[in-house]
């Protein structure tokens, strides 16, 4: 049987990268992708397919999570995904959720490297130090803008990171005129507003098309290749190396170890065993599937799990905290230059806001957060159910929800925002296996054990309240915001933390398992802490990191 | 009322129901037999939730076309089918107690009086939003589905699809 050189499990934004240097630089690699193997040509904007019936993601009759969510008095809540609907899964096809992503581009500030250290202890939370800092990472933020492709425009503000590229590689994708009152109102404020960096290509580069500024964004496969997924912008050119091989609906079951891993089992998609030889292997399945690999891989040296000695795989899950709001801007109120302009379609808002990225509250400096604003997505489906209820909450039908269908479409566009902040790491939130419920493959499934540190609810709404400050400056009605606990399931970081300490957690600093020198894990499982941004950049950055010291590790053969 | 309704809508098996996968090329029954139930009756609730209005009809649209073709989709679940058909049996059964007719025998506004008693109860919002739900899936979905003739619903809407648009049903 052949042996890779390195065997990857997952294909998205941290694996992607380690296939891609790996293979250019000669080595055989092959990545195991659990989900199909789609082209651009399969990325149509269709509402039903993609949103309503949830294309991209497995049926949670044949895959699911179980949560446990714990109530006021202690006990705790049990609910499977299937009996629920609670669906923890996100892009399940080659390349992964990043081919659904927004590719709103924030970098992680320094301070979010040393989190304990500048902000101190907070009670009830497992907040660490990174074992790297940000000076660390930033050149591989730098070879993401230039590789996988960020548009955008550097502007001062108060927490502007230090770059070793003074701008951006491309110019910002084209904007809304919405975007210029939202400067005008944040400049009346004293805030600063930020375009928002992208992965999303303006223009025909990097071997890929432009935008074609469909309108369809986020939650959509690209058509055009113009969204820095994984594939388009680093597995497409991997294979072409002939050193990559990609077998698509292939789900690792099993790392087999004897002193090292020596072997991937997986099933295909008639459910057939196979097996996979290597002698480096990287996991990167999104964090809640890599930490059920590795418990679900247990033997003689491992009998808690593969690299689980310690009992730490699993441990301090963490999502991004936060919340949503919105605003609406009534045709009527607007002049018809300002009408015209908010009827514009396709052009991206492209603006954010990090003021309060740090802030006092009494007396005290508190760690805050990044707000990215947009409209409201353009699924017609999905904006009418939200008109089926009035402002007392009772349903509406008949010519009264005629003509507030008319309203909601016709005479007003609804404006919106996405606060991000730290998801405290706990003790309570974590991945554990659940033996009694099986997947389609008879596999014992993850089992998800949430919880909300309430710190991160008063920074969401701290943050919520100065989006809403600025929707009332730009003239917006019905302005409102929803901040809770509940996860975003597309970003979910952490269950393998990195750091010095092998009792305390699960990867030395290089993202090589403490236990097994031939085992990385290089997708947002490694993060200690999430920082205040959405992770993908994050991921990418540390994966192209990761990627350079195996790279010297094979050459140097050790 | 509400215990056993309750009940049967968690009743597993109460209505066998034909799974037969959705056609590749078809999503919705363009020839569904509208005299038959549980259609008859929501073709009617249709009517009362979304009147016709210049721009399109709901036969234009062919919503109960539609409908037919979520009730052999096999990405819904079971439990949502037999809601449909169940909260249609339902809504006859408070037609009967209340005006000793069923539903589509009824007045508008005894229809409506009908529709806003169950609308104050769990289970009739909870049906009352799923079928509002397919409702808007047959008026603003790709045509390609069988709903939305000549993208009417979307015009109505002044909606603007994304582009590429499915070239084939892909569910």
């Amino acid at each position: 049987m052949k042996q890779y050189d390195v065997c990857i499990i997952g294909s998205g934004a941290g694996a992607a990268p380690v296939a891609y240097e790996l293979s250019r630089a000669g080595f055989s690699v092959v990545v195991l992708e659990k989900g199909p193997d789609l082209s651009e040509k399969d990325f149509a904007k269709d509402e039903i397919a993609v949103s309503r019936r949830s294309l991209y993601t497995p049926s949670l009759k044949d895959e699911q999570h179980v949560i446990e969510t714990y109530n006021e008095d202690g006990t705790i809540h049990r609910v499977t995904g299937s009996e629920s609907g609670w669906n923890f899964w996100n892009g399940s096809m080659v390349g992964g959720s990043s081919n659904l992503m927004s590719g709103y581009f924030h970098r992680m500030k320094p301070d979010d490297f040393r989190l304990q250290t500048a902000y101190g202890e907070i009670k009830g939370a497992n907040v660490v130090d990174w074992p790297i800092s940000y000076e660390t990472l930033e050149p591989y933020y730098d070879k993401v803008e230039k590789l996988v492709g960020v548009s955008g425009r550097v502007v001062k503000h108060p927490f502007q990171e230090k770059r070793s590229s003074a701008e951006f590689p491309y110019p910002p994708t084209w904007e809304q005129p919405v975007s210029h009152w939202f400067d005008n109102a944040c400049e009346k404020l004293g805030f600063h507003s930020i375009p928002t960096p992208r992965a999303i290509l303006p223009y025909d580069a990097l071997g890929r098309s432009g935008c074609s500024y469909s309108n369809y964004c986020g939650s959509y496969g690209c058509a055009t290749g113009a969204k820095s997924h994984a594939k388009s912008a680093l597995l497409d050119k991997a294979v072409k190396t002939g050193n990559c091989k990609i077998i698509s609906d292939a789900f690792v079951y099993m790392l087999n170890t004897d002193t090292l891993v020596n072997e991937a089992l997986y099933y295909d998609k008639e459910g057939n065993a196979h097996s996979i030889k290597a002698k480096i292997f990287v996991v990167a399945a999104q964090a809640i599937e890599s930490s059920r690999l590795l418990l679900n891989s247990k033997s003689k040296k491992f009998p808690n799990g593969l690299a689980n000695n310690s009992g730490q795989v699993g441990k301090n899950l963490i999502f991004s905290a936060g919340g949503s709001g919105q605003g609406r801007f009534e045709m009527k109120e607007l002049d018809a230059q300002k009408r015209s302009g908010l009827l514009t379609r396709g052009a991206f808002v492209n603006r954010s806001l990090q003021d309060w990225y740090d802030y006092k509250a009494d007396g005290k400096r508190i760690k805050g957060g990044t707000i990215d604003f947009l409209y409201e997505h353009a699924n017609p489906i999905s904006r009418a159910l939200r008109e089926l209820y009035d402002d007392e909450g009772n349903l509406v039908w008949g010519k009264a929800l005629q003509v507030k269908l008319q309203h909601a479409f016709k005479e007003s566009r609804v404006f919106t925002f996405e606060v991000f902040n730290d998801w405290l790491p706990t003790d309570k939130c974590f991945v554990s296996i659940d033996e009694s419920v099986k997947d389609k493959w008879r596999v014992p499934v993850g089992k998800i054990h949430l919880y909300g540190h309430p710190h991160d609810l008063e920074v969401g709404n701290h943050l919520a309240s100065k989006a809403e400050e600025v929707f009332l400056k730009m003239g917006a009605v019905d302005i409102y915001s929803n901040v809770s606990a509940a996860p975003p399931p597309n970003l979910v970081a952490g269950g393998c933390r990195f750091g010095e300490d092998p009792k305390m957690s699960v990867l030395r600093s290089d993202c090589r398992a403490h236990e097994v020198k031939n085992l990385y894990v290089t997708d947002a499982s490694f993060m200690p802490t999430g920082g205040s941004v959405p992770y993908t950049w994050t991921i990418y950055a540390n994966s192209f990191r990761v990627a350079d010291i195996i790279l010297k590790r094979l050459k140097e053969n050790v | 009322m509400l215990k056993r309704r309750d009940f049967l809508v968690q009743s597993a098996l109460l209505l066998s129901l034909p799974v037969i996968a959705a056609s590749a090329k078809e999503y919705a029954s363009q020839s569904v037999k509208i005299y038959t139930e549980p259609y008859q009756t929501i073709a009617y609730l249709y009517s009362d939730l979304f009147p016709s209005n210049p721009s399109f009809s709901l036969k234009e649209i062919n919503a109960i076309g539609y409908l037919y073709g979520v009730m052999h989709d096999e990405r819904i679940d079971l439990e949502t089918k037999e809601f449909i058909i169940n909260g249609a049996a339902w809504l006859n059964e408070e037609a009967v107690e209340k005006y000793k007719k069923s539903y589509i025998k009824l007045l508008g506004n005894e229809r409506q009086k009908i529709l806003k008693d169950i609308s104050m109860t769990r289970w009739g919002d909870s049906w009352l939003y799923t079928m509002m739900s397919y409702l808007f899936e047959a008026i603003l979905s790709d045509p390609i589905y069988g709903g939305n003739t000549d993208a009417a619903g979307w015009q109505w809407f002044d909606h603007e699809p994304g582009f590429p648009r499915p070239d084939r049903v892909m569910i």
